[in-house]
């Protein structure tokens, strides 16, 4: 009676170190409200890749330089994605107040990411679509007429939408 | 009556059973353990013992043998941009540099393999390095979303973001609703002119000079308005640049005034920012009448430099903080 106690008790000890033991607790995860920019998806019959392919950042450099360039342009629109927030009154208050000699200098980019990218395939070829967040330091200046050279500098995170044509 | 031979112990196992266990105890007491205890001393002592001199020369015959491996490696296969091979391009040198003397190495045969040419005569093969080329080109941009970035300028200041609409309407407004945005420079200049001419109104100079007439004094009154030469738009205004980007004064000699540009179009002096802890100063363009000093200075360093177009002479300092952002700031111009 006793050796098949000991069994018992030596089994029930094994069983008690084999199941895993994990740090739970009674917490339910809320996650942060964010907007939903990042999960739309980025072209229609598009296909997400299966890892994302980072970009150089030649390209991103690119990419900020133009956006800079056609900023007080009448090419600045044409950069603007349909789900760019009151992008009419951008424009609006563009012819309204910005100086002619008005520009966007891009002073400095730093930290960006891929956040999705997807593979859009048409008769002209493949397209790699990529949307990335830019951390840039831009600075707009002007004249003043009274106050002379002006800058108002600032810090922006850019959601950037990328096409580029994949030669295959 | 007659009693059975007990065929179970009082736990239930047979005499068999137990003496099995006892005898497979007894193997793995006696035989594998002590074998497993004595194994690894016997082995050592028919192992040479390596002094550490001899340690020393393996390891280092061992890296010596593979860095040489790496080196063949490379000259047979590398040929990568920016050596410095004899008769290789130099890089353009800035604006302003000194020139450079020609290279005084003779030029030398191409390197030839360890062993001889190689079959079927030198191959190059470019090595592909991320970063350095083949991107697909960008054929479409689309800015979806633009955010005010959290890290401010300064605590309380979060910048100008130039894809707001009400903040565009900000950046553009007279200078009274943009005093926070606003550098430090342009607030203070409309002050100094004030004060400037008030001065010479106490009439330092007046005494001294024979004019008895108390009348007279206001035709000198106007002529303190020429001095406004310190109201130009030049004196403490600030520009920023990138590495490798360049600023212009464009001064205006009649008028006495000044202002900074982004663009060479009528400018008058020229900042080249080298981005490698020194930059170029000179005459943007000597057709258009100025002359003056150039040369170079290193960052945060004030530069008083003086530029001449007729009779009038520009004494302007100026510095160029580091960065990024490079800030070019002038502290001061003078005419004569």
């Amino acid at each position: 009676m006793l050796f098949r106690l000991t069994g018992a008790f030596i089994l029930l000890a094994i069983s008690f170190f084999t199941v895993p033991v994990q740090a739970q607790e009674f917490r339910i995860i809320q996650p942060i409200a964010t907007p939903v920019l990042a999960d739309t998806p980025l072209a229609e019959g598009a296909r997400p890749v299966k890892k994302i392919i980072p970009l150089d950042r030649r390209v991103i450099e690119e990419t900020m330089q133009e956006i800079a360039r056609s900023w007080n342009t009448p090419d600045m629109s044409q950069n603007f994605a349909a789900t760019l927030q009151d992008k009419d009154r951008l424009m609006d208050s563009m012819n309204a107040y910005a100086p002619v000699d008005a520009q966007l200098r891009l002073l400095s980019i730093g930290s960006y990411r891929v956040l999705a990218q997807e593979i859009k395939e048409d008769d002209q070829g493949a397209q790699l679509i990529s949307r990335v967040s830019v951390i840039a330091r831009t600075q707009v200046e002007y004249n003043d007429p009274e106050n002379g050279f002006q800058r108002r500098p600032g810090e922006q995170e850019y959601i950037i939408k990328i096409t580029q044509k994949v030669f295959q | 009556m007659i009693l059975k031979k007990q065929k179970y112990t009082n736990h239930g196992l047979s005499h068999k059973t137990i003496h099995f266990y006892a005898a497979a105890i007894l193997w793995l007491i006696f035989s594998i353990i002590p074998a497993t205890l004595s194994a690894d001393p016997a082995e050592n002592k028919n192992k040479p013992i390596e002094t550490p001199a001899n340690f020393v020369n393996r390891k280092v015959a061992n890296y010596k043998a593979g860095t040489d491996a790496l080196q063949q490696q490379y000259d047979l296969f590398c040929d990568l941009g920016g050596g410095k091979k004899p008769g290789a391009p130099q890089p353009p040198a800035p604006p302003g540099a000194p020139p450079q003397p020609p290279p005084l190495l003779p030029p030398q045969p191409p390197a030839q393999p360890p062993g001889g040419q190689l079959p079927g005569g030198p191959k190059v093969i470019q090595v592909e390095t991320p970063g350095l080329g083949n991107e697909p080109p960008v054929v479409d941009i689309e800015i979806e979303q633009v955010i005010t970035a959290w890290s401010a300028l300064k605590d309380g200041e979060t910048g100008t973001n130039p894809f707001s609409w009400d903040q565009v309407q900000k950046a553009f407004l007279p200078a009274s609703g943009n005093d926070d945005n606003k550098p430090p420079s342009p607030t203070p200049e409309p002050t100094p002119p004030a004060p400037e001419p008030e001065p010479p109104a106490p009439e330092p100079t007046p005494p001294p000079e024979p004019t008895p007439p108390a009348p007279e004094p206001e035709p000198p009154a106007p002529e303190p308005t020429p001095p406004p030469s310190s109201s130009d738009n030049c004196t403490g205004s600030s520009i920023a640049l990138s590495s490798g980007g360049m600023a212009f004064i464009v001064a205006d000699p009649e008028n006495k005034s000044c202002r900074l540009s982004t663009s060479s179009a009528g400018a008058s002096v020229y900042i080249s920012n080298s981005g490698t802890g020194i930059f170029y100063f000179g005459v943007a363009d000597s057709s258009s009448g100025w002359s003056g000093s150039s040369g170079q200075a290193a960052y945060n360093s004030a530069v008083t430099a003086s530029f001449l177009k007729g009779g009038s002479m520009m004494s302007v300092t100026f510095m160029l903080s580091s960065g990024p952002p490079y800030i070019f700031q002038v502290t001061s111009v003078k005419w004569q």
